[in-house]
């Protein structure tokens, strides 16, 4: 490694509270963007979420609809594979156990699901990272809605996890009996991706 | 400024991809596997950050290529380019 | 892991020189031992570790013209709020070691002689390629027609330009034309507002003298040029973009 002389880089907060930070982790005051594609602006009038079983359609939403759904509140801190972590993120939405009932569903139909957004972006989760209020389908982000840049009009949040995870722009729930790798799980990214365990990479323990 | 404005062209992914291959890539005309279109690789639109880069055709947006580096490996994804053609040095 | 055969190594580059271009920009010269030369047009790649093993690595264009040794110069314009312009240009000293690739790009590049009349046309600090195209044109006594259509914001922001001036009255000069697209001082000259078709085709070189051509800064600049520039007749082949943004991830101050 050779140290450049007198470069700090983007202001890191060094007296964070160690145990709030995954390792290899820098915290941020800023809201780092990552985009694999170009920002998408849905129309709310077009927009639909929908939940689908192989062919079958089990629920779709429009976003009136959406906005009639039980809305959460969560404070939680966000992990981005490029290094910088953010504290006390401030957001709403629907939780994935609110659009299962909402769906008429008392359970997942399987243990996987595939997430498919606007823009053709996917990741893939573990129906057990969802449920019981680990993620949500975010709508506000500091009690404004949801910039497109950000994954507006609504994003998946899964907050546990890299928020690569957390896809922008979802319009589809896609419930599968198998796991298998969405947009950069295919390219290389961990499969499961926990912070804690710093699984950024397929390959790592 | 829109967010737009943060797109760079394959110009910028010259340095990684160039650590790969012997020849010059920014010369390279890629075929977009989705809809045809061909150009130079120099003029794909760049997204994602210096580790995880994704170039996409300028007609169509499909992905054309991909490139990751991990700590131990340089993942190099050309499934979206229908061909790449790298022009011999004269 | 195995060193590649091919590509692209980091370098240890030596901080030889440091001059201010403009109150916001600054030229950084490099002595690399093991440089290989370069085009006018190439550019470097720039990677900071600072102590705690945190990395950030930014692009920048060669100034400096194609084959004089092993000492390169880039000019650095201060991005607001930037993580990498504000150190280069604050606090690096002479003496200071970087680690550095390069030379990158073969597609956005120029040599002479000439083929076809020359048409570089820079928004910002997209000159600094296209000046390195320049000062290898005038090292090569490269008398072709050449032109350099150059938009800044204002007057002390136009990078070079006492050079330009010099270069625009020597011998075999291409011809240097400045827009400015805020405030211009009076008894300005040059043109003024943005560059937009009317003025390309004003002040441009016509496309019937097929000019190879280098358009270089950021990318609404850029793509806004490049279809004013099909829309007069250039063929797209003719045309050499290099767009300029912020690299890696955005990060928005919230």
């Amino acid at each position: 490694m050779v140290v450049t002389r007198g470069f700090r880089g983007r202001p890191r907060q060094d007296n964070a509270t160690r145990s709030r930070v995954p390792p290899g982790q820098y915290v941020t005051s800023d809201f780092p963007v990552l985009t694999a594609g170009p920002t998408q602006h849905t129309p709310i009038e077009d927009w639909t979420l929908s939940m689908q079983l192989g062919d079958q359609l089990l629920a779709t939403w429009s976003w009136r609809e959406f906005g009639m759904l039980p809305q959460t509140e969560i404070t939680t801190d966000i992990h981005c594979v490029t290094k910088w972590s953010k504290f006390d993120t401030r957001w709403r939405g629907v939780t994935f156990d609110d659009l299962l009932r909402a769906a008429g569903l008392d359970a997942s139909p399987t243990a996987f699901v595939m997430a498919h957004c606007d823009g053709g972006y996917t990741t893939n989760l573990p129906v057990a990272d969802l449920i019981a209020g680990k993620a949500m389908v975010a709508t506000h982000f500091d009690d404004l809605p949801l910039p497109a840049s950000h994954g507006g009009p609504a994003r998946l949040l899964v907050p546990h996890l890299y928020f690569w995870k957390s896809a922008k722009w979802i319009r589809g729930i896609a419930f599968r009996d198998h796991d298998g790798p969405g947009f950069w799980e295919s390219l290389g990214y961990h499969l499961y991706g926990d912070p804690w365990r710093e699984q950024r990479y397929d390959g790592d323990p | 400024m829109n967010d737009d404005d943060m797109v760079l062209d394959g110009n910028a992914a010259a340095g990684a991809l160039g650590s790969l291959f012997a020849f010059d890539v920014t010369m390279a005309v890629v075929r977009c596997g989705n809809c045809g279109v061909s150009g130079p690789l120099a003029e794909l639109r760049l997204f994602g950050s210096p580790q995880a880069m994704v170039l996409r055709c300028r007609h169509c947006d499909a992905v054309n290529i991909r490139l990751l580096e991990t700590g131990r490996t340089i993942n190099l994804d050309l499934a979206g380019s229908a061909r790449i053609e790298i022009g011999r040095a004269a | 892991m195995p060193e590649p055969r091919a590509g692209l190594p980091w370098l240890i580059a030596t901080v030889a020189e440091l001059r201010s271009e403009t109150a916001t920009a600054k030229t950084i010269a490099f002595d690399v031992s093991d440089w290989r030369g370069h085009l006018a047009g190439q550019h470097i790649d720039l990677r900071l570790t600072a102590e705690d093993g945190y990395v950030a690595q930014r692009s920048f264009s060669l100034a400096s013209p194609a084959g004089e040794g092993t000492t390169i110069e880039t000019t650095v314009q201060r991005v607001e709020e930037g993580e990498v312009s504000p150190f280069l240009i604050d606090e690096l000293r002479i003496g200071d070691e970087l680690e550095l690739r390069g030379p990158i790009g073969g597609y956005f590049t120029w040599s002479p002689p000439a083929a076809k009349p020359l048409m570089l046309i820079a928004g910002g600090s997209g000159v600094v390629p296209l000046m390195a195209m320049l000062r290898t044109r005038r090292n090569a006594r490269d008398e072709g027609p050449a032109l350099l259509l150059y938009s800044s914001r204002a007057l002390d922001q136009i990078l070079y330009r006492a050079e330009l001036d010099q270069l625009a009255a020597a011998a075999g000069a291409p011809v240097i034309v400045h827009t400015l697209t805020r405030a211009a001082p009076s008894g300005w000259t040059g043109e003024q507002g943005r560059i937009d078709r009317a003025m390309l085709a004003r002040r441009g070189i016509a496309a019937y003298q097929e000019p190879d051509i280098f358009v270089c800064g950021p990318t609404p600049f850029v793509e806004s040029v490049a279809d004013h520039l099909l829309s007069l007749g250039h063929a797209e082949a003719r045309i050499r973009t290099e767009r300029f943004g912020p690299t890696g991830e955005t990060h928005e101050r919230r």
